[in-house]
Formats: structure tokens, sequence, C-alpha cells
């Protein structure tokens, strides 16, 4: 992921948005959907309760206009008016006494309002005989069913459009009858429906949006609404609300109104009046501080988040340069610029660090002038050491020569006078003599082998070991010698000096199996994990592992001159070699069953 | 990658559109819609609106039919034409189907559009004539039928001695004979002729015979037996979108008048308007869905033709009419 990645400042920042990011959205989300959730409760059991009350009023409406009605059909006069009514004759004049005395309470009880329309009909035919609206008398409702069932007790119809009042309106009528039971008629008056739209269109507590209105059980909208005034008696209404209200469900919910807008509802069926009941809040509405609140929440969110990430990318930043810092110093001092110190103020670990490289810095060039100053030295030593050695070599062979010369003198020109004794003694000086001067010789070699420059190049070693045994065939010469040469591989060396190694190795091995009827001498390379070891068996004299520390010693021998010859210096000779080109060398050994030199070359040996 | 993704989706979108317009397509043009016709009790106007909507506004090509709407002619009368099976669909008042039930003639009703019946008498305000009883000395214009029918019902409802009532013959249209003073009451559909008299400048008094002791079904949507019971899906189908209609005109009164100028192309639009305004109460009334029956009118309305004679023997009046469709379109609502 790019995220992991990265610089340092888009790391810090990266993290620290997702670190920032995700609890937001989540605690965002989680505040978001909950705050929705506990007000669609809260205004669910609002317009529940709304619907609850305003049921309440509808019912105590419809009671009122029945107990009107009832109550009237219980007064003696209107009991007794009726009564005649119906019993005289149209010609009769107290027949039009009565048909006033009907009419004026009929007026009267219209004032009260809740009543539009109020008449009396005649309990056998149906006809209107008194009326509070002229039109109506004469007019036969006998098919009506709030006459057919208003004859036998109160009756409460349901809304349906009056052709009378020509507008929607419910008929309420009771059975007018006397004390002794005896029918005369039936009280019929026709509601005034706009005190029922009135009830539904109070709507306090129900914000902009809020509304509450009827539906009648064929769908059919009752009540105005606010929504669309023109939509009573003529709107249908398919609403989730309506249509489960009409299947028997009472409950709340969220769904889409008539008007197209989703709103959240409450709905109940008034089973005595036959009508649905509809609260309805638009949710837009109703959300609208969890929407605001979300607004400045995200609002908030995000700038925290772009302060936050400033932050992290300041912070980050502040590490950064100081790192920088580090990496130049560490590129400069890669490049040899040992003056190079880092500038840090801080104590924060990264100045800690800084103070450590430039503490280091100095070390450097401290032990860096340190070295200089050796190598000068050892330069100056060396030089010295070359003129000691010349000087050496010279001085000390000089009075050599003239021992050796004087002794010769001696016994070539004063042979006669020299007893055998004499000459034998003058015999040792000059053989001593000759073995001073070369162990001098050898000494000056191996001073001289360590300081020779390594000019190393890739030789077959094979070749290297067949130059070795033709500068020895003089020591093969008149002997029985077993040469086995096994696989040698190509190394990395200088030719001359590994030519040498060779050379002394080989000699040794043929020097030290001297006695031996048969020779047998091997020479080959292993290779053991990372390195290739070279070695040269014999089954010569051997030696004494307990010495086998002092083999490589200069002048150290472990057999004496009158065994094998030699001045011990060849082993030493071999090692600064081998050192020189950075490997080792060791060698074991048996008493009397031979020995192997074994040698490595430092990993240079050029695979 | 991401481009590769995103072109794949885009092509699969485009596919599953095209695919689903080509099946829609494919769907609509499968079936066929059928093609029938109804057949109207008078000539274009108002009273049939809710079948001109229905025409108009795609709801009986919704119901995949394609309807041919044919008015009154003498030629071709109306239960004929649908007893003979050109055209499947009729409408005609209540009265006249359960008469043809006593004729013998398998037809039945299936919704009924004017509940209450829109005959009626009418006089000039001035002429303080506001109800039946007013008759008495007076010259009432009566056309046979119908008309004369619902007089002699109520006159007898109401126990007026018609000999005490003038009875004149009356043009078959028109308020002329009102405004001329031939008649003092004149009758007709409280719909359509009193408004001639409005149009003139003169205030009307209407009296509906339904008011009046004939409450009687009108206009009332039939076809035969063997229709209803062979394909009840059409009839469903065609009554559905009419219903329809019915309640787009009810909710939509002025646009409906220009649907029904396309039709009525002899007429005017103040004619149409009012026609149209005063059919409403008489179909939608409120208590029930529109086009639904209750029995006892049916009863009743066989107890007029009954004693007025117009009928000889009671008839199965349960066989002039079925709730049948009526209740499969309601019925799922409630």
């Amino acid at each position: 992921m790019k995220l992991l990645k990265g610089s340092l400042s888009n790391r810090a920042i990266s993290f620290f948005l997702l670190a920032a990011i995700v609890p937001q959205i989540v605690s965002g989300l989680i505040f978001y959907f909950s705050g929705r959730y506990i007000i669609a409760n809260n205004i669910e059991s609002h317009l529940k309760s709304v619907s609850i009350i305003k049921e309440q009023e509808l019912l105590n409406w419809e009671k009122h206009l029945g107990h009107t009605i009832f109550l009237l059909t219980k007064s003696p006069r209107l009991i007794q008016d009726a009564a005649l009514a119906t019993e005289l004759d149209p010609g009769e004049k107290d027949y039009h006494v009565a048909l006033d005395s009907l009419r004026s309470i009929m007026s009267q009880i219209l004032s009260l309002g809740h009543i539009s329309h109020i008449f009396f009909l005649d309990g056998t035919s149906g006809q209107v005989i008194a009326s509070s609206e002229k039109k109506l008398e004469g007019q036969f409702k006998d098919s009506e069913q709030w006459f057919s069932q208003g004859k036998t007790g109160l009756y409460i119809s349901d809304i349906f459009h009056s052709l009378a009042l020509e507008r929607p309106t419910m008929a309420i009528s009771a059975p007018i009858t006397d004390n002794n039971g005896q029918f005369y008629g039936v009280l019929v008056g026709f509601a005034n429906l706009e005190e029922l739209s009135e009830i539904m269109l109070e709507r306090s507590g129900l914000g902009e949006t809020g509304q509450t209105y009827l539906v009648n059980k064929d769908n059919l909208l009752i009540t105005e609404s606010h929504k669309n005034p023109d939509f009573t008696f003529k709107e249908w209404i398919f609403t989730e609300g309506v249509i489960r209200a009409l299947g028997g469900d009472d409950s709340t919910g969220q769904y889409v109104d008539y008007a197209d807008d989703p709103v959240i509802g409450a709905y109940r069926w008034i089973a005595s009046l036959e009508l649905v009941i509809v609260a309805e809040m638009d949710q837009a509405e109703a959300y609208e501080p969890i929407r605001r609140l979300g607004i400045t929440m995200a609002i908030f969110g995000g700038s925290v988040l772009l302060v936050g990430a400033l932050a992290a990318y300041g912070f980050a930043q502040s590490i950064i340069r100081p790192i920088q810092h580090l990496a130049t110093g560490a590129e400069e001092l890669g490049k040899g610029n040992l003056d190079f110190r880092i500038e840090s103020n801080s104590e924060d670990e990264i100045g800690q660090l800084t103070k450590e490289f430039n503490r280091m810095a100095a070390s450097i060039h401290d032990k860096d002038t340190q070295l200089q100053q050796r190598a000068k030295s050892l330069a100056t030593a060396n030089k010295e050491m070359e003129s000691f050695s010349y000087s050496i070599s010279h001085d000390l062979r000089t009075p050599l020569r003239a021992m050796s010369g004087f002794s010769k003198i001696l016994i070539d020109e004063y042979e006669s006078k020299l007893t055998e004794d004499a000459k034998g003694y003058l015999k040792k000086i000059q053989w001593n003599s000759l073995k001073m001067s070369s162990l001098i010789d050898d000494l000056l070699h191996f001073s001289r082998i360590g300081r020779q420059k390594l000019k190393t190049q890739i030789v077959s070693a094979e070749d290297i070991v067949k130059q070795a045994l033709e500068e020895l065939e003089g020591e093969q010469a008149g002997r029985k010698i077993r040469l086995n040469v096994g696989k040698l591989p190509v190394f990395q060396a200088d030719p001359a000096l590994m030519k040498q190694v060779f050379v002394n190795l080989l000699s040794n091995a043929f020097k030290f199996t001297e006695k031996k009827k048969i020779a047998i001498i091997e020479i080959g390379s292993e290779k053991n994990n990372k390195e290739t070891v070279y070695f040269i068996r014999d089954n010569g004299v051997g030696f004494d592992m307990r010495y086998a520390e002092k083999l490589f010693g200069v002048f150290q021998r472990l057999h004496s001159e009158a065994e094998f010859e030699g001045t011990g210096v060849g082993l030493a000779i071999s090692q600064s070699i081998i050192h020189r080109h950075g490997g080792r060398v060791w060698a074991e050994a048996e008493v009397g069953k031979g020995a192997t030199f074994y040698f490595t070359l430092g990993g240079k040996d050029g695979r | 990658m991401r481009k590769n993704m995103i072109n794949l989706l885009v092509r699969v979108i485009v596919v599953s559109v095209l695919i689903s317009m080509v099946s829609c397509q494919s769907k609509e043009q499968e079936l066929p819609p059928d093609e029938i016709t109804v057949r109207l009790k008078w000539v274009h106007q108002a009273q049939f609106a809710g079948v001109y909507v229905a025409a108009e506004k795609g709801f009986y090509q919704e119901e995949n039919l394609k309807v041919e709407i044919i008015p009154f002619s003498f030629e071709e009368p109306v239960l004929e034409d649908v007893i003979s099976g050109n055209s499947l669909f009729g409408i005609k008042s209540a009265s006249e189907i359960i008469q043809a039930r006593s004729d013998g003639l398998p037809v039945k009703a299936f919704a009924v559009i004017y509940k209450i019946s829109p005959l009626c008498l009418y006089s000039l305000k001035e002429s303080g004539i506001t109800s039946p009883q007013d008759f008495v000395g007076k010259k009432v214009g009566l056309k046979p039928g119908q008309i004369m029918l619902s007089y002699q019902v109520m006159m007898e409802k109401l126990g007026i001695d018609t000999n005490d009532v003038t009875e004149v013959q009356v043009k078959e249209y028109g308020a002329d004979d009102l405004i001329n003073g031939f008649a003092d009451v004149s009758t007709g559909f409280s719909i359509n002729e009193p408004q001639l008299a409005i149009e003139s400048g003169y205030d009307v008094n209407i009296m509906l015979f339904a008011d009046y002791g004939v409450s009687v079904y009108d206009d009332v949507l039939f076809a035969t037996d063997d229709t209803l019971n062979n394909q009840p899906e059409l009839v469903e189908r065609f009554l559905r979108a009419t219903l329809e209609g019915w309640k787009y005109a009810i909710q939509n009164e002025e646009e409906t008048v220009e649907i029904i100028m396309n039709y009525a192309i002899d007429s005017t639009k103040s004619h149409q308007t009012y026609m149209l305004h005063q059919s409403i109460p008489l179909i939608h009334t409120g208590e029930s869905p529109i086009g639904w029956m209750e029995r006892d009118k049916w009863e009743k309305t066989h107890e007029v033709l009954l004693n007025a004679n117009v009928i000889k023997k009671p008839v199965d009046f349960d066989e002039a009419y079925t709730m049948t469709f009526l209740n499969e379109i309601y019925g799922l609502v409630e």
C-alpha cells in the first residue's frame, strides 16, 4: 500500500487521517442514524398522541350531535308538535300552528351551529313535514338509510354528499315517540362538517408541514387537507398509512403521502365513525434538526481533520529535517569530508542522535588524523627499516667477508704452517661465516617480503605449482618421489610470491621425506564452506603437534641442523606472504607419519 | 485495470437497459389490444364523461383496450346492438334493464353511474312553483316514456289528483315551452334542459323526481349474460378504466369539459360544463364508491315499474344486476 511506504510526511498524514477519519465517520454515522431514529420515534409517538386526541374530539363532536338530536326528540313540545303534524289534516289550522312551532324549534337548534339543516319526517311515508329549509318540505326521504334506521333509534350516517346542502354532510336521526311509545316520525339533522374540518385543520404542535385528515372506508378524503384544499371529497388516498389502517392495522410509520412527500405518519381506524384518521409530518421537517446538526458536525469534523493533517505534517517535518541533515552528514562523511558537523538545538531524541553523530564524526576525524600520523610514522619507519636493513647487510657483511676472506687466506697461504686442528678450526670459521651470510640474506629477504607490494592477478595455481616444481628439479633428482597433483583452481594472487610459497612448502616436503624410500607428496585443494583450502601433504618425518605454534616463527626449527639443513625462515616468509593475501596457514602432522600444510587465501581466491 | 472495469460496467449497463427496453416493447406488442364498442344511450355529452376521459387519458389503453364510443341512434338501438353482439357494452337506465329482463332479454347491469336519477321537473323561478304540490291548476309539460311514468308514480305517492293538473305535451328538448309560457312546468334531465333556460337568462327551480318518491337508479353499464360469464376479465378491465375515467372527471372538471368537446361538437362549452357539474353529485354520493349498487335501490326501481304497470309481472330483479365486478375492483381496496 502506498500509504505505508512513501515519505514520512505522507505516512504521518495518512496515518493521522486514517486514525482520525474512521472514528469520525463511524461516530458521525452512529450519531446521525440514532438521532434520526430518536426523532422518528418521538415524532411518531407525538403524531399518535395527536391522532388519539383528535379522535377523542371527533367522538365528542359526534356524541354531541347525537345528544342534541336525541334530546330534542325527548322534548315534550317537539313530540306534541310532531303528533299534531302527523295526525292532523293540512287543512286544519292547528296543523299549521304545529308546523310553525316545529320550524321555530328547528331554527333555534340551527343557531347553535353544529347542525346545518334539520327536518322532521313522517314516520310512515318518510315525507318531510317540517324543515328548517322550506324547499325540503314535501320531499320524500323514505329511501334513505337515516330514515329507515332512524325509525328505531339514534342513527348516525356515513358522510355523504347532500344535494340539498350542495356539500358533504352527515345525517343524525332519531325517532320521535311519546311516553306511551306512540311513534310519530323521525327527526333528522344534517351536521355541519365545517366543524369536522376545523378539528382536523387545527395543527398546533405539528410544525410547518404537520397535518391531520380523515379518510372514509372507500379511501375518499373527507376533510380539508393543507397540501391541497381542493381535494376534499375529490381525492382518493391510497398511501401506506391509509391502506394499513383500513386493513385494521393502527400504527405509525414512514412512507410517502398523497402529495408524494416522504412523511412520518400515525394512522388509526375510528370504528364508530367508520373513518381513518391520519396525522403526518414531512420527513424533511422532522429530520431538519439532525440534518443541520449533521452538517455542523461535518464542517467541524472536516476542519478538525484539516488542522490535524496540518499538525501531522508539521510534526513529520520537524522529524524529517534533522534526519535529512543526518543523511547529508553521513553522505559527507562517506565522501571524506570529516569536518562536517550538524547543527542541532533540540534536546529530543533526534537532537541526541545529532549530537552523537557529531561526536562520532569528531572521533572519526581524530582517528583519521591518528591513522594518518601512524601511516606517516610507518612510512618513516619503513624507510628507516630499508636503510637499516641495507646498512645491516652492508655493515654486517663487511666483517663477515673479512672473516671468511682472511680464513681463506690462512687456509690457502699458510697451509704448511698450520696444524690439522688449526685447519679444521679455520674451516669451521669459514662455514659459520657462510652460514651467517646466508642467515643475513634470509633475514633481509624476509624483511623485504614483508614490505613488498602485492601485485595480484588471476593465475592458475596449477601453473604456479608447475613452475615451483621446475625450480626444485634439482632436489628431486635421484630420488623416488611420487607426486600427486590434484585439481587446483584458479586464484587471485601475486604469482611471484605464491611461487615462493609453493617452492618453500614443496622444498620442505622434499627435505623432510629424504629419509623415506619412496616420498609420497600430495598437492591439492578442498572446498569447505566458503573457502578453498590448499594443502601439501608429505609422508616424511612429521613433527610434534605440541610445537605447531612455533613452526612459522622466524628462525624456528623443530629439527636440528644436523638432521635437516635450513635456516628456518622459509615458513615465516610463506606465512608472511599468505597473510599479505588475507589468508591463513596452518599445519597438521604426526611424528614419523608425515605432515600436511594447509593454507587459504582469504576469500580472494578468484571464484 | 480500473479503466477496464469501468468500461465493462458501462457496457453492461447499456446492454441491460437496451434489453429491458426491448423486452418492454415486446411485452406490449405481445398482446394486441382488445377492440370493443360501447353504446351510449344518448348523443355525445357530459353525461358520459367517464367514458370519454378513459379513452382520451389512456385508461382504456392501460387495460389493453381499444374502445369505440358510439352514441345513440334510432337505426341501431342500444339494447339490440348489445344483444346481437355488435357492441360489447352499453349504457341504459336501470328501469330499461329490468324491462328488458321482463321481456326475456339476457342483459345485466354491472355498475351504476347515476345513483340518483337526473329526471326532473323544472319551472322558472318567477313562477313560484317549487314543489309538485304547487302543480295544482298549472300546466305541466310531459314527455312520453320514463318521464310520464315517473310523473304518474310521483303524483300518486304525493296523493295529488292528476286531474287537478293540466298536462301538456312538450317538445323533446328545450326550454322554449317554459319561456313562452306554453307550460308552467317542464320536464327533462336536471343535468340538461334547465341549463337552456339559465342560458337564456332565467333562474329555475329544479324538482328531482328522486326527491319526490321516484328514487331509482338511472344510467347503468350493462352487457349480455354471455359476455359477463365468458369474458369476465374483459368486463373488469373495461369497468376499472371507466371508473377511473369518472374519478378523473370529478377531480378535473375543466379538463374533462375540453375532452367532452371533442365528442359533443354540436354543443357549447358552457352547456357541457353545467352538465358535468350537475352530474357529479348524482354519481359521486360519497357513502359508497362510484359505481356501487345497493339492492334496495334495485328493489325500488322494480317496484316503481311494477306499480306503474310497465312490467306486468314481478321480475327477479336480482338477475338484473351483478356485484361481481365491483367486488373485484373495490374488494381489494377495502
